[in-house]
Parts: C-alpha cells; structure tokens; sequence
C-alpha cells in the first residue's frame, strides 16, 4: 500500500475513536461520580469517625473493631443469615418446581407464566402493606384460611418464632421471576435426551434428576447467585412492615442496622465499615458458590 | 408409552391443580386489595371477605388529594420520565461501542462496570448522600433522577449491547459510504433498529424506577417531592392514626396499578427480551 493512503486509513481509524470515546463518555463520567467516587469514599469513611455535622476523623479500624463488639451487629447478621439460609433454597426448590409442573405442555402456559411472574413486578412497598393484612394475627387472610382447615395460625408478626418466617413465606411468594428463567432453560434442554432416558426406561424422577438438573445447573447457579446478592440486602419489606426489627429485634436486618446508623445515629463511618463487611460476604458467598459449582455445573458446549 | 391412560390422567390433573393453587394465591389477594379500596372504613373491618355494599369511589378521590398521592404520582411520573429520557440515548450510546467498535481497555470497562452492579446499594448509600449534599442537589428530583440513571445504566448497557450485537452492520456502513457520520448514522439508522430493544429495556427500567424506595428514602426529605412508594409508606403510618382504610388500598391501587396495566400490555416482548437476556447472562 502507498503512504497516503495508509495515512488517511489511520485518520478514519483516529475518527472512529474520538466517536467512541465521544460515545462513552456521558457513561463512564456517571461510573466515576456515582459508583467509584462512592465506593472510594465509603472505604475512606469507614476508617473514620463521621457524623453529619464534624468533618470526618480517622480513627483507623476502630469502626471494624467496635462491630465485631456489637451485639446488636451479631443479632443483625444473624438475621439476616437465618433468613437467607432458608429464602434461598425454599425459594429454588419452589421456582424450579413451578417450572417443571409448567413445562409438562398444559393448557395455558402462557397463562400461568404471565401470572407468576406478576409478584415480581408488584410494587414493594404497597406489597409490604397488603401482606400487613396477610399476616395479621386476628383477622388476617392466612390465619382465616388455615382456621378454615382446623389450623390455628400463629401471630405472624407479633411472634418472633414467626415474623422471619413470614417474611420467607412473602419471598416464595415472588418466586415467578427465577421460574421464568428456569422455564426457559428447561425449554432449551434438547429433546434427544429425554427419548434416550426415556429408551433406557428412565421415570419421571431419575429423568429429572439425571437430565433436567444437571442440563439447568448454569441457570441454578445464576439465581443462586442472584437470590444471595439478594436476600442478603432485604430491606424494604422489613423495613416498613416491622418498625424497628419488631417484634425483639426479631427481623432487624443487616440493612436496617446499616441505614439506622447511617441516618438515625448518624454514625456514617460505622455504616460505611457494615456496608464494607457486607460485600466482603456477599462477594465471598459468591466466590464460594462459583467454586462448589465447579464440579456440578454443566455446560453445554455453545 | 408404557404409563397407564389413568395415571397420565391422574399426573396431569395433579399438576393443573397446583399450578391453579399457585395461580390464585398470586391473583386473589391482589383483587382483594382492589376490591377492598372501593368499602368503606368499617366495612373493610366488618366484612373483609365480602364484595362492598356500594362502591366508594370517594376513596380514591380522598387519596389522591387528601393524603398527597397525586403529587406524589406526579413526582413519580416526572423522575420516571426524565431518568428514561437520559439513560436510553447514554445507554445506547455507549452499548453500541461496546458492541460494535471495541477499543483498547473497552473489556475492561465493560467487565468493571458489570462488577459493579454486584456491590450492594448499601455501601454506596452514605457516600451517596453526602455527594449529593456536595452537588447542591439533595432533596431535589433532579438529584433523584440522576443517580436513578447512573445506577439504571449497567443493566441497560448490559441489555442493550447485546441488542446491538444481532443488528446487522451492512447497514450502518451504507450509510457511511452515501456521507453520514458515525454520529448520524448511530442517531438516524442505528438507533430507530433497535426500538423494539429499547421498549423493552424502558419498561424494564420505568416498573423498577416507579418502584425504587431505598434510595428515594435516603435522597428525598421533603414532602412535596415524595414519590409514590414513600408517599405510600407514609400514608400507612398515617392512617394507623385516622384509620381511612379505603383511602390506603385506593393509594395501593395508584401505585400498583399503572405498573400492572404496562405488564399486562408488553407482557409477551417483555418475556421473550427477559429470557434472551437472562440466557446469554
């Protein structure tokens, strides 16, 4: 190739990327103001003794140290373990079961997919109220209806052998939006594998448990995931339907805790280290997860 | 098939009927909350099972003015609206780079900026609040709405630049070669392809912004700027005092309400856009 012509290539290549650059950059100045910029300084913060009205003061780890001694923190946690240990496998097992049960070829499927998948969308907060009345002890719907069937039904939200559970009940509720995406991986299991179980006189159960499961683990692992990062971070619900964590603390979650610090005892640099301390888990449940799944997951070869 | 005719009969039956159970515990108690912000406040108590005596339309017309949820709904549909207005163009324009002219470090940012919708809402919220402070703009729907587009565009892009992968680019090199620009092309050929792409993405983000609370808790303080989920949570406490039952399930219908109706109408595109995404994911 002659010279000019190499030199007007590379000015239509330097073109290109002032466009790109042009491009992304509305993009990456959000990035850097509302996500790095924040999370540099939540990390600063929480070295740091900071109400809203004195300028930050570093204090070292003393924020780190001062939760480990917080009882209050524990109890937090703790909650917030207890309820994700059991919204999270109640949860695939009721997603996945949904998802088998529509794929048997029903009448009504679209139906039925449309209808599930409904909790999800529901607003959160008018959903937190509704279920108010769900659970209320004396006149609620859930309690009337187990009456019905001879059952006496606890006080859901005054018990506190009974407000975790309520709350995990509420986020079966919302299982339709992982079954959406089990659905679809269950429709994308070829065909040729259910015949050929189905020739070596496999049933129902050892076709699902030989075939299905392990040709839907990708997507099992991709809610798992998702339902740690979110169950982790439950907070509206509680939020409002229980003030306070009531009733005994029962329900305060980790969140709670964290937005109470922040903004009712003002003590930011203590919320910053628990917002801290939380990634750290949810990155290393995640972590942990992607490591355990190694050796079941099973991908087909795209 | 080996399987007897009765037992297909009988596994089939068994499966409609959970599949129905399941159905109307998602259904009924959403046509509860409606049937219920047409009674009146003792019949809501008296008989809560029972359809209302005469409909009490006044419930919804004390809610929204009264208890402040048409300002409200008006804040709502503002911040909704303006956020949509910046984060598609800025989504997709920096998705289409992404997808189409990759530069050096730009897997990099992708990867980076795809991390960081892992990091919990939660550690950022303190920094968050006292940026805002810092800006001048918090307490202010402007404020609210651009941290409402910041924290929309991972998704977005996400979506977005696979939408971009299926276009073809025959198309926008055509262009190029009758004149335009990359910015004309982007604007005037690529951009009106992916519309379907970008409904869908915009439903996405309209449902999850007329529903965001946290933030909005955190960013918003004053009455007349509430959105709807804080209005809502108000008008719970307050009506703990004045107990205007009909007047709270009417708010519940305000909020849920236009969120269901959109669901309902893009439900099949919404579905098929979900699953691909999710898929690829």
């Amino acid at each position: 190739m002659s010279q000019p012509a190499r030199r007007r290539l590379s000015a239509a290549a330097r073109a290109e990327r002032l466009t790109a650059l042009l491009f992304v950059s509305p993009w990456i100045v959000g990035f850097l103001l509302f996500e790095v910029y924040p999370l540099s300084m939540a990390a600063y913060y929480s070295f740091c003794d900071y109400s809203v009205l004195r300028a930050p003061v570093w204090i070292g780890a003393m924020n780190y140290t001062g939760l480990m001694a917080d009882d209050v923190f524990w109890k937090s946690l703790a909650n917030t373990g207890f309820y994700a240990a059991l919204a999270i496998p109640f949860g695939m097992v009721v997603a996945i079961s949904l998802a088998l049960l529509l794929n048997t070829k029903v009448r009504g499927m679209a139906v039925y997919r449309t209808v599930f998948f409904l909790p999800s969308l529901v607003p959160t907060i008018p959903l937190a109220v509704l279920w108010l009345w769900v659970f209320n002890g004396e006149h609620g719907v859930l309690n009337t209806v187990l009456a019905t069937v001879g059952v006496k039904g606890p006080n859901w939200l005054s018990d506190v052998n009974w407000s975790k559970p309520a709350l995990i009940l509420m986020a079966l509720w919302g299982a339709g939006n992982a079954m959406v995406i089990y659905l679809a991986g269950l429709q994308d299991v070829p065909q040729e594998m259910y015949e050929a179980a189905e020739l070596d006189g496999a049933r129902w159960w050892a076709r699902t448990r030989h075939v299905t499961i392990p040709m839907l683990s990708p997507v099992i692992l991709f809610n798992g995931i998702m339902g740690i990062i979110g169950a982790l971070q439950v907070f509206a619900e509680p939020y409002v339907m229980f003030p306070g964590g009531a009733p005994a603390r029962s329900t305060y979650f980790y969140t709670m805790y964290l937005f109470d610090n922040a903004f009712l005892y003002h003590k930011m640099g203590y919320a910053c280290a628990m917002g801290w301390i939380m990634f750290v888990i949810i990155l290393g449940l995640t972590l942990l997860a992607l490591r355990l799944s190694e050796k079941h997951v099973h991908y087909q070869g795209t | 098939m080996r399987q007897p005719r009765w037992r297909k009969l009988l596994r089939d039956g068994l499966v409609m009927a959970a599949l129905a159970a399941f159905a109307l515990t998602v259904v009924l108690p959403l046509v509860w909350v409606f049937v219920t912000s047409l009674k009146s406040s003792p019949e809501v108590f008296a008989s809560p099972w029972s359809l209302p005596g005469s409909p009490r339309w006044d419930n919804y017309a004390r809610a929204w003015r009264e208890a402040g949820i048409g300002q409200c709904a008006l804040n709502s549909l503002i911040v909704t609206l303006a956020t949509l207005a910046i984060l598609l163009p800025v989504g997709s324009m920096a998705a289409y780079i992404f997808a189409r002219y990759p530069f050096r470090g730009s897997r990099t940012l992708f990867g980076a900026f795809l991390g960081g919708m892992t990091f919990p809402l939660f550690l950022t919220i303190v920094p968050l609040f006292f940026l805002l402070q810092a800006l001048g703009l918090f307490d202010s729907l402007e404020g609210l709405t651009l941290v409402y587009v910041a924290y929309s565009l991972p998704f977005t892009v996400f979506v977005m630049t696979g939408f971009f992968q299926t276009l073809p680019q025959e198309l926008v090199e055509s262009a190029m070669i009758d004149g335009c620009g990359h910015v004309t092309a982007f604007w005037k050929v690529m951009l009106p392809l992916a519309r379907p792409g970008l409904l869908v993405v915009g439903i996405f983000n309209a449902i999850g912004l007329w529903n965001e609370y946290p933030l909005a808790l955190v960013l918003v303080v004053s009455d007349e700027i509430r959105t709807l989920p804080l209005g809502v949570a108000n008008l719970m406490m307050t009506e703990h005092y004045q107990s205007d039952w009909g007047a709270l399930f009417a708010g519940l219908v305000i909020v849920m309400g236009p969120v269901l109706a959109v669901y309902w109408a893009f439900r099949d595109r919404i579905h098929d856009t979900m699953v691909a995404g999710a898929l690829k994911g």
